[in-house]
């Protein structure tokens, strides 16, 4: 290939792509946890204004942390409403207070440095202490003293301003880091941490922004104002490129964007069979930036909304309040327009990681999701009381992760039912709604017929079913390999899903990534599926995909897949099978599909 | 202004859970609170403060107040000394 011999006389490291792209600039080193970054010269007129910053920024501090032990009080141990009282305790503490303000006035240095500078004191002196439990507060201290620096960079929303358009660079960017950047100016990302599902890989695939991770130390290889080239296309990054290589990299630039001109071609095909069965194609949501997708790709839906955005993004258990004015934003998109929210999908250990030492040998099999919930059920009712209070248009669905017992999804209908009520005496309006449930743990797909009559629809999670019922972890570098949701146990538990719902009336949809990749997506439309969720992006290419299809015809397809031993053997004759209904795909190769 | 020896009676001492509780009790004072070990003192209100005198099992200590309520105060850290196991 000409692009061998070619980058030959360049150095450039491999990657993975996060986000499809090409582009040629400049870089931005947004270099983080070091107590350089953070230290900001200011001048004496600036002084209280600063100084009105960190007490606007402590008493957030203090107000999460409150919320934080109300939300918690009920289900943790009494040594972890400890630490919160004492974490609590340090941000009420005068000297540490006087004490980061003296630095403010007297070296005229900015809140962030100062808080870091007063709190590496503390931490270390008492971490000198010879005792243990003395030691352990360092920990609580380093963490108050995160809090109050995030809670600070919150207060500025336009913290960091590209003069001219650059990639940024980091190890790894958080979500909270993200919102505070100044979008119009990126060119792209680079990083050496964050995977394809990181809300980094996310949110540059929602605005369209290049990005690539799994470059190691990253941040030592470049300095700000070094050109690189990011191809996404072949995952490279390209240091130092000369003219040549620019002007080759300048044509690959206007080949992708044709590409994307002709993927976008497709959005205005319909989702219909040629037999004239309509399929309806929905959007995976993980963050409000996402909204506009919904337009630009014609989503009919939102299958799956992951609320859980909303805990990364404050790094504490958000409020009622504050979550009934992100779920208004989403649900008052549009009239009948039926958005699927899912109820926090997280493990306990993140939920109160930030207050104690809590953790599992087994998340994945452990006290998470609706599991935490139930066992915590102040969390589970703000909620769902914000779910039901911003639901202003009934176009409100509600998603619970994580069902294995029938008794579990009787206990939420009771809550729900106390909530209506509750509500209702409070004087608000309960608009209609739906409830359904993941199917992502064996145990409910194989008692589907059981599940389907308690809900009005199923959301088969086949990423975590395929965890699960394989056992394999994907993040596990060792089994990775094994983890294949196209294995015929999957597909078997996949058609016992299809059946019990239609047997009973609802809907079933897939929303896991095999919705978001060709050859999985016909294999659900032949085993049945009608409803899918994925990636707003890849629903032109599935659009195509239908529009060449006859189901009545690939339905009879059927038994002959579910009968196949292996994987290998499905995949290889679905491909051969469909081989002239993907041809189109070749086209497409820089998008990654 | 009233001064009161205390004898720790707790066998780990002021750790985080006693402290925290006696920031509890002291926060809500009206006027000045010290608190001393040997030669340092610290403000009673400061949980990094009393943190860092590291009081141990069988320390004596040596509280200051200066306020409205100070007899009351020093009765309740009375009551809150004692009842340490």
């Amino acid at each position: 290939m000409e692009i061998d011999k070619l980058l030959q006389n360049y150095k450039y490291d491999h990657g993975i792509t996060i986000s499809p792209g090409i582009e040629i600039g400049q870089v931005f080193l947004l270099s983080k946890h070091d107590d350089i970054k953070y230290a900001r010269k200011i001048t004496y007129t600036d002084i209280s204004k600063e100084i009105d910053r960190f007490y606007k920024a402590l008493e957030k501090a203090k107000k999460r942390l409150q919320e934080a032990t109300d939300n918690l009080s009920n289900s943790i141990s009494n040594d972890l409403l400890t630490i919160l009282d004492a974490q609590l305790a340090i941000l009420n503490d005068p000297l540490f207070i006087g004490e980061i303000v003296d630095q403010i006035k007297k070296k005229l240095v900015n809140a962030e440095y100062s808080v870091k500078v007063v709190s590496n004191y503390w931490s270390v002196k008492l971490s000198q202490v010879n005792d243990p439990y003395f030691a352990e507060r360092s920990e609580d201290i380093k963490n108050v003293a995160n809090v109050l620096i995030e809670e600070l960079s919150l207060l500025d929303k336009s913290k960091i301003q590209l003069e001219i358009p650059s990639f940024i660079v980091s190890e790894f960017i958080t979500l909270s880091e993200l919102a505070a950047l100044d979008k119009d100016k990126i060119l792209g990302f680079i990083t050496a941490h964050g995977g394809y599902t990181s809300h980094l890989a996310i949110v540059s695939r929602a605005l369209n922004i290049p990005a690539i991770s799994m470059i190691k130390d990253i941040t030592k290889k470049l300095k700000s104002g070094e050109s690189v080239i990011l191809d996404g296309k072949r995952s490279l990054l390209i240091y130092k490129p000369d003219n040549t290589l620019i002007s080759f990299y300048q044509k690959e630039k206007e080949i992708f964007h044709k590409t994307l001109i002709r993927l976008n071609e497709f959005n205005n095909l319909k989702p219909k069979s040629k037999n004239n069965i309509n399929i309806r194609l929905e959007a995976n949501l993980e963050i409000i930036e996402e909204i506009p997708l919904l337009e630009k790709y014609k989503a009919q839906g939102v299958g799956l909304f992951r609320t859980e955005f909303i805990i990364d993004y404050s790094s504490f258990l958000p409020s009622e309040k504050e979550q009934i004015g992100y779920y208004e934003k989403i649900l008052s998109y549009k009239k009948d327009f039926p958005i699927t929210m899912r109820t926090f999908d997280v493990g306990g250990d993140k939920m109160i990681s930030e207050i104690g030492n809590y953790t599992e040998e087994n998340p994945f099999l452990g006290w998470r999701a609706i599991r935490f919930q139930l066992d915590n059920q102040s969390l589970l009712k703000n909620q769902l009381r914000a779910f039901l209070i911003a639901n202003k248009n009934g176009n409100l669905k509600i998603l619970f992760p994580m069902i294995s017992q029938i008794q579990e999804i009787k206990r939420l209908k009771t809550i729900l039912k106390e909530i209506e009520d509750e509500l209702k005496t409070e004087g608000y309006d309960i608009k209609p709604y739906k409830i359904g449930i993941m199917i992502e743990i064996p145990s409910a797909a194989i008692l589907s017929d059981h599940f389907a009559k308690e809900v009005d629809f199923f959301s088969i999670g086949t990423n975590d079913l395929t965890q699960y019922t394989l056992a394999v972890d994907r993040g596990n570098e060792k089994v990775q390999s094994l983890f294949n949701s196209l294995d015929p146990s999957i597909l078997r538990l996949i058609k016992i899903v299809v059946d019990n719902a239609s047997q009973n009336n609802i809907s079933v949809a897939v929303c896991g990534e095999m919705a978001s990749k060709p050859l999985d997506f016909i294999i659900l439309l032949i085993l049945g599926i009608r409803e899918f969720s994925l990636v707003p992006w890849k629903i032109p290419i599935m659009k195509k995909i239908i529009s060449s299809l006859d189901l009545s015809k690939i339905e009879l397809l059927k038994e002959k897949i579910l009968n196949f031993q292996t994987s290998e053997e499905i995949r290889d004759f679905v491909r051969n099978y469909f081989s002239k209904n993907l041809e189109f795909l070749r086209d497409f190769t820089s998008l990654n599909f | 202004m009233k001064e009161k020896e205390f004898v720790i009676k707790n066998k780990h001492g002021l750790h985080l859970r006693p402290a925290t509780e006696l920031i509890k009790i002291v926060s809500d004072f009206d006027g000045d609170i010290v608190i001393i070990k040997g030669d340092i003192e610290v403000n009673g209100k400061s949980i990094l403060g009393i943190l860092s005198l590291a009081i141990d099992y069988n320390d004596k200590i040596k509280i200051r107040v200066n306020g409205a309520k100070e007899d009351e105060l020093l009765q309740t850290l009375a009551d809150f000394f004692n009842k340490e196991e």
